[in-house]
């Protein structure tokens, strides 16, 4: 783990983050989805800038590489493999990057697994985020478009602008686990441009603008906004994808946010009486850490399924019978920043089992059962469906912020096998039938001994029979 | 791309003078006066609703497939009349607080603001909600504080044709993504019912009268045609192996019938009457034939 | 006496002659399994899986058998939907084979068992045959039935299917009942249930059986011939054997719930009404009392009557299923059940296919049903029906050749055996005057003549040598022929498995063109154990047995709608198609594609059977209209339909074909059709496989995109495609709004 910086800039500032950082990173083990990080930063002037950020992922374990945009040399990966686990660019000073970065090689990255935190800023928005947002059904407004608030800014820097936009973290719901809602009167301090989201499963806001921003361009509406670009709570400022397998594509809409200036920036709200800090180095803590998986990670430790009624059932089965009562146990940990907690479903959500062939049959919630120091497990039990057919257990838990659930367990349901059926004298209904053939047999058996032993009687029996 | 941070500053630099300058150092809010809502429908009749910051619009427009909504009013900032730089009518769906805005067009001198809805300005989502909130944002650069005050309530009737192909085209712009995300509702398969019994007194009732039917057979086999076992001696004598035998592999075939029907498996079943069968077979030929042999003596 | 005579009929070489008969009995049966060998490939391979799990399970597992690696996801309870008798029958075998300390693996049972039952079913009909007229009569239609290329299409060595057991129990089973018939045996009739109960363990056509024998009843009756034999024959068959058929799980209630099988239980009732009737007949000689009895088996018989109709109308009675109608009605199948009139063994058959398969026979035929009719006792009353019965049914499907072939083997050796019985005798018959005393004595013999049997009586005779030198001659040559055609046939015709194609090139020598097996033993050796296949429901045995993965449909066409769900997704856009594939597993797509090769049997011609399908059972979203061109055409060219340019078959099919050629002359050699110059994309799929000469295509069904694109963008996207820049801020009801 070192810090990667050009001999230039051995200053006194350097020569104590060089010491920081190899005792922070003495302590912290590597971070769970791995600790390459690389920040694509354009000068080593940008690095100072955002030095707090930078030292704060370091101090979390992560080694983090600066390497600027263009670099020829630079590649995400390396025989195939990626050869970082997470990817930080910061606005190129000049026209995109490089072509180790183009949005295919991005796409690719994220599709082995990298995360990748992508910082904008309105008037640096180089061409391969624009096509790379496209893909994610990201709208990102055209260049020099800047998003303004009368009514959330700060007044205490440059009050005229009101470009400094102050946000509130994200309500906290009953239904999602959403990491980035802290305390509710943190200011969030941002300065660039907002972007709107599609409609998309994947996509996430993670900050949202207030209802009264909004964007237009400030090269040529001045005077007013006759044709904003976007405005109010469908603006998002940071929002992320996370894609299917699980990696997380972040998209900042200030860059600036990120800054020393801003984490240390006091500010205030027109009408509030007195200034307060920036909640900015806590929420961009948030929302690294969140994207390169130290938070909202969710694993499924193990699944069980059995039935129900039987003490010694294999756990298990590839079959079961239909009408079996089985049990279906899956056991759950979430990691929280350096260690596996025990997951908890929130208030009011419901993690649920389905039991599937082509349509569900059952969805049914699995309740926590039990809970050691890291994982909580989830039980339900039913009844197997009178269908015969290859079922699935599922449980295909997708909730923002967390990762994705799809466990799916395929078990063959059978049918009754011949001698599983209700036998007959079970069945009140078929007594009749049953002493319908014993009184065939009984009659036969006599009949038999008539025949053969029977003499004349005075009128002649059986004779009749014979002729 | 060229043009960098620093010269779109000096831009702003110069445009945030010059309109702080035009509107002078003002300190009161952005407010407006003279509003109205007209409803406006294609045969050239009109409702008109007035409006001001405090007193919204009562009860909700309706507005028709073919109607337009304008709205008309004087943007002041504090009393004098003022350009802000944002003047916008925000639309609601008051649920979900899905929200789109509309900018007004506002005139420079006379503060002469006015916006015009209709339905084909309303996305699918907006226009297929029971009822809509208008709220107006007035706001822009300067000390005058900003305001958001709401003036009313639209409802948009549709006919049904187009409610549902708005329904259609609003769930093909959601795709899938309101059913991700949740939990769904649960579901509890149902089972067929299992086939019932009758009532177990009417199977009694049948119950009796099949064994009556074999009472019946046998009195009218012994008391009433008068059959007996009288001629067993005689056939014993005659053939003394074959008559029992003939007679216990008959009961014993319906013995294995009977295991088979209560626990044996069908190769058990078959095995027994592979021996049973030929027993049967050869004793029961033999003692028919000495049946026979009494009938031809007329004995029977 | 000739030597001749001598050795025909003297009782001194009674011996020999019996040991004659089994040497020629059995060189018969040697050579009708002979001719089966030309070439081995075990062909249906269900029956083969089932007969492995047979043996590797048990009787009860197999009998519980639940199939998961069929029908996915449905399954198939396949102990309960199958004809177990094969399997059990080489499971038997088998067991026997180990129990004698003979370890034969039970694909070789499998593979000789259809040969083996061929020589079986020689013995049958020459048991049957002996019942008719003669043994002579009966040695010629072994031969005849061992040969003959109408029943050898169906039991060459490896063709493990039903027929290969079933069309010997056939034939045993009648000759079972003839017997009994004759006998009155009680018996024979139960001989005859049992050989019943196995035959509707083996196969389908067992309705056939169970129709069959009650119409010949029903006729005797009508000719007045009711007898105490007939009577003790039918109840005694009848009774013991629907007991037996319903011990078949996949029968079950059917013998006393559906109409096919009610003929059977309404002659059974009118055999009780009809032998009480001549009971009180006999016992009461009044006049008018008979009268009230014709009343009452009149009022009886329409009273049963009208309860059956009650009875099929309120539901408790299944009515005729449609398979049944389709035989009636040969353009029903097309309208209402496609699936199954889209078997190329369902069409009704071509009339060249009659001399193909039966060669002299078809001609002997008439000349044998004219000699049963010339002496008409009961058995051959049943020969006629049959022959009548049998040559409806084989002209309604190409399939029922099977059933037709053992009676025009019987009357064809029936009419042959007579042919050489007058012009083998050497002996030059005797003046016309001395035959009379004989016509009346036969005359006495036989008191009931009627018109059909007029001339039987006449003894015919030939008085030339040189005429029956020259009879003999050309039947020889007739003989010769025959077994000369039936032996090309069956090398020619019958023995290349439909796996493996032959064809020749241009210098005569044989190619044989492997791609079936080439491409099911990719998919064993590089798919998962579990990999779903999708493919049209002909090649899913195949896959299920060669390349041992789990199918979506397969041969035995049970469900209707899981096929159609098939065929939907063949014909549909990708997009459509795509959440079909989806919610069924599917890992791979296989489609069979003859257009490099010019083989016919590929899957864009079955195509528009698997759109009829679907339509069946998606009228609105699938439409057969689409696929035709305005003017009515069915292709594939430029001129091919949207509709059909855009469905996955089409897709699959001619994915990259155009890069075997140079631009622009790309050439379907099936349909002789110039194709598009660019070729179809797919976005939903990758190709994973392509045989040898193409006809077998196997492609990957993709993931679901990782960033939730749909396909197409997302291949444009990477194919580096750039998508429309939209930076300006959409207005109004343009601007899209996230509600999530």
């Amino acid at each position: 783990m070192r810090l990667q910086l050009q001999s230039d800039m051995a200053s006194r500032t350097a020569f104590l983050l060089f010491f920081v950082n190899l005792f922070v990173s003495w302590v912290s083990a590597t971070p769970l989805t791995g600790g390459r990080v690389l920040a694509v930063i354009e000068e080593q002037y940008d690095s100072t800038k955002y030095s707090q950020f930078l030292m704060d992922l370091k101090g979390r374990g992560y080694d983090v590489k600066l390497e600027p945009a263009k670099k020829d040399t630079l590649s995400l990966f390396e025989h195939g493999e990626k050869v970082w686990d997470h990817v930080i660019l910061f606005p190129p000073k000049f026209k995109g990057y490089g072509p180790a970065l183009t949005p295919q090689k991005l796409l690719e990255f994220t599709k082995l697994g990298g995360n990748v935190l992508i910082l904008t800023s309105p008037s640096s928005i180089p061409e391969q985020v624009r096509e790379l947002a496209r893909e994610l059904d990201i709208g990102l407004p055209p260049k020099d478009y800047i998003t303004v608030d009368h009514f959330n800014y700060d007044t205490v820097s440059k009050s005229e602008k009101h470009d400094v936009i102050l946000a509130n973290r994200p309500a906290v719901s009953p239904a999602v686990h959403n990491y980035f809602s802290g305390k509710q009167d943190d200011l969030i301090a941002f300065r660039g441009a907002g972007h709107t989201l599609g409609n998309g499963p994947l996509l996430v806001p993670l900050l949202t603008a207030p209802r009264t921003a909004y964007t237009y361009d400030s090269k040529e509406d001045f005077a007013y906004a006759q044709d904003p670009w976007a405005a109010g709570t469908q603006m998002q400022l940071v929002s992320a994808m996370q894609a299917r397998n699980n990696a997380r594509i972040t998209l900042v809409g200030s860059v600036d946010m990120f800054s020393n200036e801003f984490f240390d920036m006091k500010v205030q709200k027109p009408g509030s009486t007195k200034p307060q800090k920036t909640a900015n180095k806590e929420f961009c803590r948030d929302v690294a850490a969140w994207t390169f998986g130290e938070k909202g990670i969710v694993k499924v430790n193990s699944i069980k399924h059995y039935l129900s009624n039987e003490p010694n059932a294999p756990v298990n089965p590839n079959m079961y019978r239909i009408k079996n009562d089985v049990t279906f146990e899956i056991e759950l940990s979430e990691y929280d920043i350096d260690r596996w907690v025990p997951f908890k479903v929130p208030s009011g959500d419901s993690l649920q089992l389905e039991f599937t062939m082509l349509d569900p049959y059952y969805r049914v919630p699995l309740l926590p059962s039990s809970t050691s120091s890291n994982a909580t497990t989830f039980t339900t039990s039913f009844k197997i469906p009178d269908q015969h057919g290859v079922f699935a257990f599922r449980v295909n838990y997708k909730r923002p912020y967390i990762t994705y659930i799809d466990e799916k367990y395929s078990v063959t349901v059978r049918h009754f096998a011949h001698d599983e059926y209700t036998r007959s004298w079970d069945i009140s209904g078929a007594w009749v039938w049953i002493a319908g053939i014993a009184v065939t047999i009984i009659g036969w058996i006599g009949f038999c001994a008539l025949w053969l032993w029977s003499a004349p009687a005075a009128a002649k029996v059986g004779v009749k029979k014979t002729q | 791309m060229r043009s960098t941070m620093s010269s779109g500053m000096s831009f702003w630099t110069f445009f945030v003078l010059a309109f702080s300058s035009f509107v002078g150092a003002a300190s009161g809010a952005w407010t407006f006066e003279d509003a109205q809502a007209v409803v406006a429908a294609k045969g050239g009749k009109a409702d008109t609703y007035k409006f001001s910051p405090t007193q919204p619009v009562k009860g909700a427009l309706t507005l028709g497939p073919k109607d337009i909504l304008k709205i008309s009013l004087t943007v002041k900032e504090d009393s004098k009349v003022g350009r802000p730089h944002q003047a916008f009518l925000l639309v609601q769906e008051p649920e979900s607080k899905v929200e789109t805005f509309f900018p007004l067009s506002v005139k420079e001198l006379s503060g002469k603001a006015k916006v015009d809805l209709s339905h084909k300005d309303l996305p699918a989502f907006l226009l297929t909600a029971p009822s809509l909130s208008l709220s107006l944002v007035l706001g822009s650069f300067g000390e005058s504080p900003a305001s958001i005050v709401t003036i009313g309530g639209v409802e948009p009737s549709l006919d049904p044709t187009s409610k549902a192909l708005l329904e259609k085209q609003k769930q093909k712009d959601i795709g899938e993504g309101t059913t991700v995300y949740k939990a769904k509702d649960e579901i509890r398969y149902v089972f067929r019912a299992d086939p019932q019994s009758p009532p177990k007194i009417i199977t009694l009732a049948f119950l009796l009268s099949v064994l009556a039917g074999l009472g019946g057979l046998f009195v009218v086999w012994f008391p009433i045609l008068g059959g007996n076992l009288s001629h067993l001696p005689k056939a014993l004598k005659a053939a003394p192996i074959s008559h029992p035998l003939f007679f216990a592999s008959l009961l014993s075939l319906e013995g294995i019938f009977f295991m088979y029907y209560t626990q044996w498996n069908l190769f058990r079943t078959l095995a027994g009457m592979a021996v049973v069968g030929p027993v049967a077979l050869f004793s029961g030929s033999r003692a028919l034939r000495e049946v026979r042999a009494r009938r031809e003596k007329g004995e029977r | 006496m000739s030597s001749l005579e001598v050795l025909l009929k003297d009782e001194s070489t009674r011996n020999i002659r019996r040991l004659l008969k089994v040497v020629i009995l059995i060189t018969i049966a040697g050579a009708a399994v002979s001719s089966r060998l030309f070439s081995v490939i075990l062909d249906p391979w269900f029956n083969f899986r089932a007969s492995k799990y047979l043996v590797k399970n048990g009787f009860y597992n197999f009998w519980d058998w639940f199939d998961d690696r069929t029908w996915h996801p449905l399954g198939r309870v396949t102990g309960g939907t199958l004809y177990p008798g094969l399997m059990v029958t080489s499971g038997a075998i088998y067991h026997i084979l180990r129990m004698l300390s003979m370890p034969v693996d039970i694909r070789n049972i499998c593979v000789l068992l259809a040969p083996a039952f061929s020589g079986l079913t020689a013995l049958a009909t020459y048991l049957f045959t002996k019942e008719m007229k003669d043994e002579s009569a009966g040695l010629l239609a072994a031969a005849f039935i061992g040969i003959a290329p109408g029943y050898i299409s169906r039991s060459v060595a490896g063709s493990y299917d039903n027929e290969a057991i079933a069309i010997f129990l056939l034939m045993f089973t009648f000759y079972l009942w003839i017997k009994a018939l004759k006998d009155g045996s009680a018996f024979w009739g139960a001989l005859c249930a049992l050989f019943y109960f196995y035959m509707v363990a083996a196969w389908g056509g067992y309705v056939f059986i169970t129709n069959m024998i009650p119409l010949h009843a029903f006729v005797l009756v009508l000719m007045g011939r009711y007898s105490p034999r007939l009577y003790v024959a039918y109840t005694s068959w009848f009774a013991l054997g629907t007991l037996g058929s319903m011990q078949i799980p996949f029968v079950g209630f059917l013998p006393i719930r559906s109409s096919e099988h009610m003929a059977a239980l309404g002659v059974f009732g009118l055999l009780q009404i009809v032998g009480f009737v001549e009971f009180v007949r006999d016992q009461v000689p009044s006049r008018q009392f008979k009268t009230l009895l014709k009343a009452l088996i009149f009022i009886v018989f329409a009273l049963s009557s009208a309860v059956l109709v009650l009875l099929t109308v309120s539901g408790v009675i299944a009515p005729w299923s449609g398979r049944f109608y389709s035989l009636w009605d040969t353009g029903y199948a097309k309208i209402h059940i496609p699936i199954i009139a889209s078997v190329s063994e369902h069409q009704p058959t071509a009339w060249p296919a009659f001399f193909f398969d039966l060669e002299m026979l078809i001609w002997l035929f008439p000349a044998g049903i004219y000699m049963c009719f010339s002496t008409l006792q009961d058995q051959h009353v049943f020969v006629i029906i049959y022959g009548i019965m049998a040559s409806y049914f084989a002209g309604v499907m190409v399939r029922l050749m099977l059933t037709l072939t053992p009676v025009v083997c019987v009357s064809a050796a029936i009419a042959l055996s007579n042919i050489l019985d007058v012009y083998l005798s050497i002996k030059t018959p005797a003046a016309p005057t001395a035959g009379a005393p004989s016509v009346n004595e036969r005359k006495e013999k036989k008191p009931r003549v009627n018109i059909l049997s007029a001339g039987k009586d006449s003894i015919v005779g030939v008085y030339s040598k040189a005429s029956k030198i020259a009879v003999i001659a050309a039947f020889s040559i007739y003989l010769f022929v025959f077994v000369l055609h039936c032996t090309w046939v069956t090398s020619n015709a019958y023995s290349s498995p439909s796996v493996v194609l032959a064809s020749r090139m241009p210098d005569g020598s044989q190619h044989i063109i492997d791609d079936y097996r080439e491409a099911y033993y990719w998919l064993r050796k590089n798919t998962p154990d579990d990999a779903k296949i999708m493919s049209w429901w002909d090649y899913g045995y195949q896959i299920g047995g060669m390349a041992d993965r789990t199918t979506l449909v397969d041969n035995n066409t049970w469900n209707n709608t899981h096929i159609a769900t098939v065929g939907k997704a063949m014909s549909a856009r990708e997009e459509v198609a795509y959440p079909i594939l989806r919610q069924h597993d599917v890992d791979y797509v296989l489609v069979i594609f003859g257009g490099l090769l010019g083989y016919s049997g590929d899957d864009i011609n079955k195509f528009l059977w698997m759109i009829r399908i679907a339509e069946g059972v998606w009228p609105d979203e699938v439409k057969e209209r689409d696929f035709f061109t305005p003017h009515g055409e069915y292709r594939v060219d430029d001129g091919a339909t949207d509709t059909m340019k855009n469905s996955l078959m089409y897709k699959m099919s001619y994915y990259n074909y155009q890069s075997l050629f140079p631009a622009g002359q790309a050439q379907d050699r099936v349909r002789n059709a110039k194709l598009p110059a660019v070729g179809p994309t797919l976005s939903i799929l990758d190709e994973a496989f392509t045989s040898e000469n193409w006809i077998v295509r196997i492609y990957k069904v993709k993931d679901l995109d990782n960033l939730g694109r749909d396909h197409l963008s997302a291949a444009a996207f990477d194919a580096g495609k750039k998508k429309s820049k939209r930076t300006k801020a959409n207005k109004g009801s343009q601007r899209k709004l996230r509600v999530v």
